[in-house]
């Protein structure tokens, strides 16, 4: 199979050949992909446009470097941890963050985080749960939800709806997508028919 | 809740396009959404649209992601076939130890046989014949040849009359 027909290829698919063969075309066509992500990781940490710029280029070459050594599984996460990891570590050298940057254990954590989501979501019955979960939510991040999800509006619509600032609307949807989440999974691993939601415990983050 | 499902749903990482659209106000109201949709839950895609709102000219983000792709890919070329993974390596580990063990057979079976050639060398039928030859008065006199090569006796009482 030719690299140059591998646009549609998933990362995985790609990762698999750069394994089985150690062409260095199919790693460059993975990190292409993710080269204006990496841009604006670097960007969005480091606040400065040469510093990273600087810095996505040497988060590829580090790429380069490690990953015939490392056994990935989810490379889009891996990549952006070893981006994160690359600035927190730049900024600690220059004194303005005091962060110790993400062990490798934590990274593996937090990866397996994301695959237990997938799995999650992939459960039919789990979608019981959904109103139980939605009502268990704090105020702002339940109205935040049912306006971006349910009435299809954008950021900027919900903010003008609910009287919240862009950035808590962005925040409320995050964290309250997240906290949905959570909820599900303990409802979930409780037990629809055991027990109903427990309202005691909302959330406030 | 029939729409519930789009809430955890797994999209498609933004293209650079969809990015630069996004920052630049371009894309209409259904295409934003998209693209919120899939920040609300990747978070590498929402910290890099944050970065990205921060440049001063995201007219430039183009060809800065250009420059790196040129200097990624220059790197690649220039490594191309180095990087090696660690079951390369424990592979051709096993390969050279079995042909070192193989030279060593047979340099220790060689050394062995040639030893063994040394310490008799006129044994074999060919030294009987020379023996035989130089002596041709006293056949008897080889009384014992080995042919195994490792010694060949001559009686004391054959040497005395010789």
């Amino acid at each position: 199979m030719n690299p140059a027909d591998a646009s549609y290829w998933t990362d995985h698919e790609l990762l698999e050949k750069y394994r089985d063969s150690y062409n260095n075309e199919w790693l460059g066509i993975l990190l292409e992909r993710y080269l204006h992500l990496v841009l604006g990781v670097c960007m969005k940490y480091l606040r400065n446009e040469e510093e990273a710029r600087d810095g996505a280029q040497q988060i590829c070459l580090k790429v380069i470097k490690i990953l015939p050594r490392h056994e990935v599984t989810y490379f889009k996460s891996w990549l952006y941890q070893v981006a994160k990891n690359h600035c927190l570590m730049k900024l600690r050298q220059s004194h303005q963050i005091h962060i110790l940057p993400l062990s490798d254990q934590q990274w593996e954590e937090q990866l397996e985080h994301s695959s237990e989501e997938a799995g999650l979501l992939e459960q039919e019955s789990t979608y019981r749960y959904l109103r139980q979960a939605m009502d268990l939510l704090n105020e702002a991040q339940r109205r935040c939800l049912e306006k971006f999800y349910l009435e299809k509006l954008t950021y900027q619509k919900v903010a003008e709806v609910t009287g919240y600032t862009l950035m808590q609307v962005k925040s409320h949807i995050q964290n309250g997508r997240r906290n949905l989440r959570r909820i599900m999974e303990r409802l979930v691993s409780e037990g629809a028919g055991d027990a109903g939601p427990d309202h005691s415990k909302k959330t406030h983050d | 809740m029939k729409e519930a499902p789009s809430i955890f749903e797994q999209t498609r990482c933004l293209s650079q396009q969809q990015l630069l659209d996004y920052v630049e106000g371009k894309l209409p109201e259904e295409q934003i959404h998209r693209v919120e949709s899939h920040i609300a839950g990747c978070v590498m895609c929402s910290d890099a649209l944050e970065g990205l709102q921060q440049m001063p000219r995201t007219a430039d983000i183009p060809q800065m992601v250009k420059q790196i792709h040129h200097e990624v890919h220059r790197e690649l070329r220039r490594r191309r076939g180095k990087e090696r993974p660690v079951r390369t390596y424990l592979w051709y580990s096993t390969l050279i130890a079995i042909i070192l063990l193989i030279l060593l057979i047979a340099f220790f079976t060689l050394y062995f046989v040639q030893r063994r050639e040394r310490a008799a060398p006129a044994a074999g039928p060919a030294s009987t014949a020379w023996v035989q030859a130089q002596w041709p008065q006293s056949p008897a006199s080889v009384s014992r040849l080995s042919t195994s090569g490792r010694s060949f006796l001559v009686h004391q009482q054959d040497h005395r009359a010789l």
